[in-house]
């Protein structure tokens, strides 16, 4: 559906996107992390036919953004991190310009007006002047813009971004319906645990090169090198930590707060091995459960924390 | 003939659909109509049109001596002046409209949005023209019922009136497509509403008096007038039943006025729909050259002029118009080349930073006083040279040899030359120093030159007439008018006659107001860096 291949961009002496590849199949949504100043948005705005790329292209449904934007704008769906409004128009107005923009038949604008504003939550606020609305409403208003003309492929920038809490869980619950509605999704957003919770894909930038991509799942595994096991004990700590050391399938053994930390190497499903040793042994434990790594445990992990 | 069918309706339907179902120019259309400023224009340009029938009707009743009985042509007179009055006001009016149309969307960030519609460059070009066109239309028809009380009056018939209105409708179209033109290729609204001012209003008051110089001398009864009178729209339209020859065929004046400012309009389209690139390219050396072009351009309307001219004096005057018309355009754009975001690089002092040559063509303040100068030069160097080399091929009396044409050319150019310089580069000066004490967004800090500019260019004369009179020879406040850029052209030109005794002689005038200039310069070049320092120079929004 959405394909980057060998993308490169400079500014000047500065090289915002360097050999950046990328695969989205239908209905992926892809989390697309990196610092400030990594190459996401110009990476999002090539794709989006805004900006042009030195080297490499990009293809959406198998069309060439270099060659033939024109073809390749009414199958995106983009969303820039700063957006501005027509504030001087009501909500509908704004959207029926969008529509009437995208050649929507004059017949179908109010039902997919209506659509849309559903969607989004906003139908209360049709009749509103944009200048009115919320920071939080103003950015779903833009989603809903976005959405107007049923875009296959959707570039978001940072969509969350300058929202309070509440604001942002809206606009989390909608890019989950859009999920549902299977529209293939690039997304960029700091906020690495909301992308976490509905994104099978992630890709990691840095200084415009590419660190790790793929499933979210197996760069989770891939980082993690084997589980983390968080054993509790009621006494004995220093003990359980040099009886682990001695385990051939256990290493990287510590201990704080009660808790023995132990990386287990072995087979993936034989790690009740190590809580038979431990019982066996008599060691008292009163849990044992695995340590689950998360995204930004990953991101700070994969990234040097430097910028281009 | 099915054919000529097939690309008659290809045409009619491209139009209905660039023109009338246009999102753009229903978008735009709802916006201004929904505010409270389009009515109050409309109705302050309906007053202004009958005070302005108000006071021509007093004015022709006093000139007939009766209340009763006035003159046959009464009608025509007030519906002249009315026309006059129209032109004047949608110069000003209707540029405003569409000085932001491109900028404005790229300082509130739509730009992109509507970069990914369907909508082509030129169909956006197009709404946001037409839209205001539209304006301009429903401005001119709200004075229909003046026009009509003209009419009842007799003296002009309906036909003059509506050739009245054609041309002026023309010029609405033109005015519209400069600053859509302009905004596609600025991306400050400030640079694009100071280019288009500049342009339209500099092009309506340069050809008044062309139109009307060309006309009184050739022709004085304005029957068979020559094709140029037809630039200025008002001065068309008052003599809208006049033919000209071209080619040996007569043609009216007023159909000439409509298919150049539609034909000159629909070419600024088609370059503005071509130079939108919807991002922020460095469109600075683009800008510039436009600029440079644009200038030579002006001047070589200026000196068509010549053919007209019976004398040194008048050739001494013609030249001071120009000068001053340079003058005012160039010290008018310096406001926008000259404001902006102080950017040296770490190290740089600020001064090496202002006078870089190697940024004099990019979109930076840095390298504002060596494109100023750069510009004033080669506009210059047109004027005079076309001058030179015009003048002895049509007016035989300008021959080299002339005496007091040679004392213009190798002695009152020049001098003019060093003061024209010496203003600009000061105000480029001022304007980065305004750059580095107003901190608030760039755009105050043109809109702070500017005022300074349109302080110091008239203050100076008058102060000292209010203050000492005309009478008063060598009195403290006169001398300030080495500070007004005008009064070295008028010495030059021999206009300075009947003023006061300064400290200095006409002939020396160039050199005082040169020194003048300089110094402000230098000490606002001297003073931007501790500005700087001190208010943190020009702050983004």
């Amino acid at each position: 559906m959405l394909s980057i291949e060998g993308l490169t961009k400079t500014f000047g002496k500065i090289t915002a996107v360097n050999n950046l590849s990328l695969h989205l199949e239908p209905g992926d949504i892809m989390g697309f992390i990196g610092p400030n100043g990594a190459g996401k948005t110009t990476t999002i705005k090539i794709v989006a036919t805004l900006l042009s790329p030195d080297s490499g292209t990009a293809y959406v449904q198998g069309i060439d953004v270099t060659k033939d934007p024109e073809a390749v704008r009414p199958l995106i769906g983009f969303m820039p991190d700063f957006f501005g409004l027509y504030e001087d128009v009501l909500v509908w107005e704004y959207l029926d310009f969008f529509a009437a923009a995208y050649r929507i038949p004059s017949q179908r604008r109010r039902r997919i007006i209506d659509d849309v504003l559903e969607l989004t939550d906003l139908t209360t606020k049709k009749y509103s002047l944009v200048s009115e609305l919320s920071r939080g409403m103003q950015q779903r208003l833009c989603l809903a813009k976005t959405l107007i003309h049923d875009p296959k492929v959707l570039l978001l920038d940072e969509p969350a971004s300058g929202l309070d809490p509440r604001a942002r869980i809206e606009i989390k619950e909608l890019l989950k319906e859009l999920r549902n509605m299977g529209k293939t999704i690039l997304i960029s957003s700091h906020i690495l645990p909301e992308l976490a919770d509905f994104c099978n894909k992630i890709a990691i930038i840095e200084q415009g090169k590419l660190v790790i991509s793929g499933d979210v799942e197996a760069i989770m595994k891939q980082c993690r090198g084997g589980k983390i096991l968080r054993i509790g004990l009621m006494d004995r700590h220093d003990e359980a930590v040099a009886f682990l050391n001695r385990l051939d399938t256990v290493c990287d053994v510590t201990c704080a707060d009660g808790f023995v930390t132990a990386k287990f190497v072995g087979e993936p499903d034989e790690d009740y091995t190590v809580l038979t040793a431990l019982v066996t042994n008599g060691f008292k434990v009163h849990s044992f459960t695995e340590e689950r790594l998360d995204l930004e445990d990953v991101f700070m992990k994969v990234t040097q924390g430097v910028v281009s | 003939m099915s054919t000529i069918t097939a690309i008659r309706n290809r045409v009619s339907n491209t139009l209905v659909e660039a023109v009338l179902d246009n999102p753009v120019v229903i978008k735009e259309l709802r916006t201004r109509m929904r505010e409270w400023k389009a009515f109050a224009i409309m109705g302050a340009y309906v007053l202004f049109g009958a005070i302005v029938l108000l006071l021509e009707y007093s004015s022709e009743m006093g000139r007939s001596g009766s209340t009763f009985a006035p003159d046959r042509n009464v009608g025509m007179e007030l519906f002249r002046s009315l026309g006059w009055a129209q032109a004047v006001l949608l110069t000003f009016i209707l540029p405003s409209l569409t000085f932001s149309s491109f900028t404005q969307e790229i300082e509130r960030k739509t730009i992109e949005m509507l970069a990914l519609t369907r909508l082509t460059p030129g169909k956006i070009a197009l709404g946001k023209q037409f839209a205001a066109l539209l304006y301009g239309l429903i401005l001119l028809l709200s004075t229909l019922p003046l026009a009509s009380l003209c009419v009842m009056l007799g003296g002009i018939s309906p036909g003059e009136i509506a050739l009245w209105y054609l041309i002026l409708i023309a010029w609405c179209f033109l005015l519209t497509c400069t600053g859509v033109f302009w905004s596609s290729l600025c991306v400050r609204t400030v640079a694009s509403s100071l280019l288009t001012y500049g342009s339209t209003v500099g092009y309506f008051f340069v050809t008044m008096p062309t139109g009307f110089i060309m006309t009184m001398t050739n022709q004085p009864g304005g029957a068979n007038v020559p094709a140029l009178s037809g630039l200025n729209p008002g001065f068309a339209a008052h003599i809208s039943t006049a033919t000209t020859r071209i080619c040996g065929l007569g043609v009216p004046l007023w159909l000439i006025t409509v298919v150049l400012h539609v034909w000159v309009g629909l070419l600024l389209l088609l370059i503005s729909s071509t130079h939108v690139k919807y991002k922020f390219a460095e469109r600075a050396l683009s800008i510039r050259l436009l600029l440079t072009g644009l200038t030579v351009g002006m001047i070589w309307v200026l000196i068509g002029n010549i053919t007209v001219l019976q004398s040194v004096q008048e050739l001494a005057n013609l030249i001071g118009l120009s000068v001053g018309m340079i003058l005012g355009f160039i010290c008018l754009v310096t406001c926008a080349v000259s404001t902006g975001v102080p950017n040296p690089k770490p190290g740089q002092s600020f001064i090496a930073y202002a006078l870089s040559w190697r940024k004099a063509f990019r979109s930076d303040i840095g390298g504002a006083i060596p494109f100023v100068f750069i510009w004033t030069t080669v506009s210059y160097a047109a004027f005079v040279a076309t001058l030179a080399w015009i003048l002895p091929l049509v007016n035989p009396w300008t021959a080299t040899t002339s005496k007091p044409f040679k004392t213009l050319l190798f002695t009152s150019l020049p001098r003019l030359y060093m003061v024209l310089c010496c203003v600009v580069v000061a105000t480029a000066a001022v304007g980065l120093l305004a750059s580095c004490c107003v901190k608030s967004r760039r755009n105050a800090a043109a809109l702070v030159l500017l005022f300074l500019i349109l302080a110091f260019s008239s203050y100076g004369v008058q102060l000292a007439y209010y203050v000492d009179g005309v009478t008063k020879t060598r009195g403290l406040w006169w001398q300030l008018a080495a500070f007004w850029p005008v009064a070295p052209i008028l010495a030059e030109t021999g206009e300075w006659q009947g003023m006061p005794k300064l400290w200095w002689s006409p002939e020396q005038f160039w050199i005082a107001t040169s020194c003048a200039y300089l110094l402000i310069a230098i000490a606002s070049l001297s003073l931007s860096p501790k500005a700087r320092a001190r208010y943190g120079g020009v702050r983004e929004e």
